[in-house]
């Protein structure tokens, strides 16, 4: 604040030591630059507040805050009253939490097969559902996801489109009956030649610094949580791939400190660090020719890594035994014997679990299995009729605080 | 056998030096200080009982207060007795305490030695759990300075030569007994041998070598906290004499102190606020740095954003949020310091301070701060004449004027010095470090 006084004794200085003069003008100048700069600044913000464009800025942020809110809604099974002028303010409602999950089958035509699983009914080792046999019949198995039924699914296809919707807004087949994926309602219909690469749990988006894209040859990108608004908004996130004929597996959310496990259908097995990966496509893993991914999960400690074959045969490890990689050129660690690979055992699926959760197979005849780690840890085998297509964990409510599921 | 140190125990500011005979070194014994080779005088005990001092124990105090919780309980102090013509009754005393309080803050620890302990003086304070007596308190000060001692000369220290003033008290009796509480906590910090030196002569010590003759100096020591005079017969060590010592609590941080209340509170909403007593307290309380983390709790936020929004002084008032609540305060003091430093050498400085809410810019001139310490001015002019009438000398029997202290470098106060002792007696010794000098020198030759 300049006043009149501080002039008056300003030039009182000037008159006592005349040295001071130079002094006090090129304090004030510089003064007076740095004013006429932020003078400007405020005019600019003053034309795009008239315009109407920091208004619409504002709503759009308003937009993509109120989506996160609905989120983590979602992901609390809480509905939270906001203050208003009237009530008490920050009363929080909380309903009971979601006692379902949902396992979703889907394919390359963006059918989607969603199955209730009840959690205070299940039983290890029951058969959910059993999909009838087109399933043995497609040149690709499809994909098989399980996550809470209040969750927020993210379809991500292999042109780089994404499309968002709540799980509940697929209908849910009914238990026990004989389904078709054929005729499995299809939320958002592929475009042209255009494939449902993976589906996504996405109640998290809020609360992570970044997601990774991973491709199944082992391609991966990291994108800061900052894109994710733009992303949604513009509905694309990339292909994410660097080959033609590679797709998106899956697309991880998490936070700076966390690490990554990608699983290879050969038995390879890489644990990386979220923030050594690189911002542009690059290769994560060196995988062979007929190799490709087949999971891509986050761990974390007190979990260990569970991988099944298409015999069933479960190989567990504890979550020390596999080091952080620091670099791209290298195949992981084998978790397939040579032998067994050569005999023809593939991986099916892979990952992260604890004690205390469940996990859900597909098998190759159409029937959907569940069963408790506990008995899995035990037996070290899931009972197989035919082969194994699909292994994934089942997360809980509220248990279900880091992973994002598993490809 | 360890080393000898030299060690300036002062009220505001302290100091290590060492000496081999030759070259006197002082310590940069506070690497986070504007001054490494000084150390505030200020200790801060945590709830475990660690102890930190100087610009650290600052630091450690904003970072534990500042948006911290708190809660108060009402605890009992003790009793107080009434007695009338006709009526006596006890009365239960209580007191609030932040039992979330996460360490005491101590400073002008060496006032304590001139209240001798009795049912006036002060004896100690309760620190959470543990009572701590004076010399428990300046021997934990005393010990942190031998250990930082210790690690930058990487040698072990045992032996320390103390600076003390010319009286603690008038009182023979109090003198001693100060002396010897200050002796007790040398010892209780580890060393081993204790002597000391009165601080003028110390302050003297490079004036007094380069005499052929004895003469009368005065010694005018003027710091961070307080000004000392003593008027002396140098030259003969034999024939030392103090004819008079004096002083005056005014200093270097009443100044930085001055500086804020005359020109910076208007940048927090002095002037625009008024009949808001809730308000105006707060913005009284930016020049007492050490009130101001206590000023950062949710109440004191609600308050300042209600009026914000009721249209009082926003641009101020969200200034002030951002001193108290984002931790600027320290840079503010360090500001305001800086640019007091810098009028004496040049005729303007400006105080600037530039953050999230708030763009704090003052052009302050020499002709400017002198105005504003004109009151303190005229204090130090008073009890420096009234020092050399108790000398029983004239201005003009004193031969030599020894300024010493970084607030010596004012110009206002050397020109006080030249007119009434004359330019060409007024001399400057080592302006930080001449007492501390002093007592390495004398330390280095036992």
């Amino acid at each position: 604040m300049i006043t009149p006084e501080k002039i008056d004794e300003w030039i009182k200085e000037a008159a006592e030591r005349p040295e001071s003069a130079s002094m006090i003008i090129q304090h004030l100048a510089k003064r007076l630059r740095y004013l006429a700069q932020r003078n400007e600044e405020l005019h600019n913000e003053n034309i795009a507040l008239m315009s109407g464009e920091r208004v619409e800025e504002y709503e759009r942020r308003i937009t993509h805050l109120e989506y996160q809110l609905d989120l983590l809604k979602r992901r609390l099974s809480a509905e939270i009253t906001l203050p208003d002028a009237a009530g008490d303010p920050y009363q929080i409602e909380a309903s009971r939490p979601t006692k379902t999950s949902s396992i979703l089958v889907y394919d390359h035509l963006g059918h989607i097969l969603r199955l209730p699983v009840n959690l205070e009914e299940m039983e290890s080792g029951a058969v959910l559902s059993y999909i009838q046999t087109d399933i043995a019949r497609r040149q690709e198995p499809p994909g098989m996801l399980a996550l809470l039924s209040s969750d927020e699914l993210l379809l991500v296809f292999n042109s780089g489109r994404v499309a968002a919707l709540p799980v509940e807004e697929i209908a849910a087949s009914p238990a026990g009956g004989q389904l078709t994926l054929d005729q499995a309602p299809i939320p958002d219909e592929p475009r042209g030649i255009e494939r449902l690469a993976c589906l996504v749990p996405i109640a998290r988006l809020p609360l992570i610094d970044s997601i990774i894209q991973v491709s199944r040859k082992a391609y991966a990108k990291k994108i800061g949580s900052s894109m994710i608004e733009s992303i949604l908004a513009n509905q694309y996130i990339g292909s994410g791939v660097n080959l033609p004929a590679d797709q998106t597996l899956n697309v991880i959310l998490c936070g700076n400190a966390d690490q990554l496990i990608l699983v290879s259908r050969m038995g390879y097995l890489l644990r990386i660090e979220a923030r050594h990966v690189s911002h542009s496509i690059e290769a994560a893993m060196r995988l062979g020719k007929t190799d490709h991914l087949v999971s891509g999960f986050l761990i974390y400690p007190q979990q260990s890594v569970l991988v099944a074959t298409q015999t069933g045969k479960l190989i567990h490890r504890a979550e020390d035994s596999f080091e952080v990689s620091t670099t791209a050129h290298t195949k992981g660690l084998p978790v397939v014997s040579k032998s067994r690979r050569e005999q023809g055992v593939r991986v099916v699926g892979a990952a992260a679990v604890s004690e205390d959760d469940w996990g859900a197979a597909l098998h190759k005849d159409g029937t959907i299995t569940l069963h408790s780690m506990t008995d899995l840890f035990a037996s070290g085998t899931i009972p197989v009729d035919s082969e194994l297509l699909v292994f994934t964990r089942l997360p809980l409510p509220r248990a279900e605080v880091r992973t994002t599921g598993e490809g | 056998m360890g080393l000898n140190i030299g060690l300036d125990f002062g009220t505001s500011n302290s100091g290590v030096a060492v000496s081999d005979g030759e070259r006197v070194k002082l310590l940069a014994i506070d690497q986070q200080n504007m001054l490494p080779e000084v150390v505030k005088s200020i200790l801060y005990i945590d709830r475990s009982h660690r102890c930190t001092i100087g610009q650290e124990a600052i630091e450690l105090y904003y970072r534990h207060n500042v948006n911290r919780l708190r809660r108060y309980v009402k605890k009992r102090a003790g009793e107080l007795d009434f007695r009338g013509a006709e009526m006596y009754y006890v009365r239960d005393v209580y007191v609030y305490v932040d039992e979330l309080k996460p360490g005491r803050l101590l400073q002008y620890l060496k006032t304590t030695l001139r209240e001798p302990s009795g049912p006036n003086g002060y004896a100690g304070t309760q620190v959470f759990d543990r009572y701590y007596e004076v010399t428990d308190l300046i021997g934990a000060y005393l010990q942190e300075l031998r250990k930082r001692a210790e690690t930058l000369l990487g040698e072990p220290v045992s032996g320390a030569t103390l600076g003390r003033p010319v009286k603690f008290s008038d009182d023979p009796l109090a003198d001693r007994h100060a002396e010897e509480t200050l002796r007790q906590a040398a010892l209780q910090a580890g060393f081993t041998r204790v002597d000391f030196e009165l601080e003028p002569v110390a302050a003297a010590l490079y004036y007094e070598k380069t005499l052929d003759r004895p003469q009368n100096a005065l010694i005018f020591d003027f710091g961070g906290g307080t000004l000392d005079i003593a008027i002396m017969h140098l030259g003969d060590p034999a024939g030392r004499r103090v004819y008079a010592s004096g002083g005056i609590g005014i200093a270097g941080s009443d100044f930085d102190r001055t500086i804020i209340q005359k020109r910076l509170l208007t940048h927090f909403g002095q002037g625009e606020v008024h009949h808001q007593p809730e308000l105006l307290d707060l913005i009284q309380a930016v020049p007492d740095w050490v009130a101001l983390p206590e000023m950062s709790t949710p109440l004191t936020r609600q308050n300042l954003e209600t009026a914000i929004q009721n249209g009082i002084a926003p641009a101020r008032l969200s200034a002030l949020i951002a001193l108290i609540f984002n931790d600027l305060a320290f840079s503010f003091y360090n500001q305001v310091e800086a640019a007091k430093i810098a009028l004496s050498e040049r005729g303007t400085a400006v105080i600037k301070l530039q953050n999230q809410g708030i763009d704090l810019w003052e052009l302050y001139t020499r002709a400017q701060f002198e105005a504003d310490i004109y009151e303190q001015r005229v204090e130090i002019q008073k009890v420096l004449l009234e020092t050399v009438a108790a000398s029983g000398l004239e201005p003009d029997q004193i031969t030599a004027v020894v300024r010493t202290g970084g607030s010596s470098n004012i110009p206002v106060f050397s020109a006080m010095l030249g007119e009434i002792f004359g330019p060409e007696r007024v001399i400057a010794s080592n302006t930080f470090s001449s007492v501390v000098s002093g007592l390495a020198i004398r330390a280095g030759s036992r």
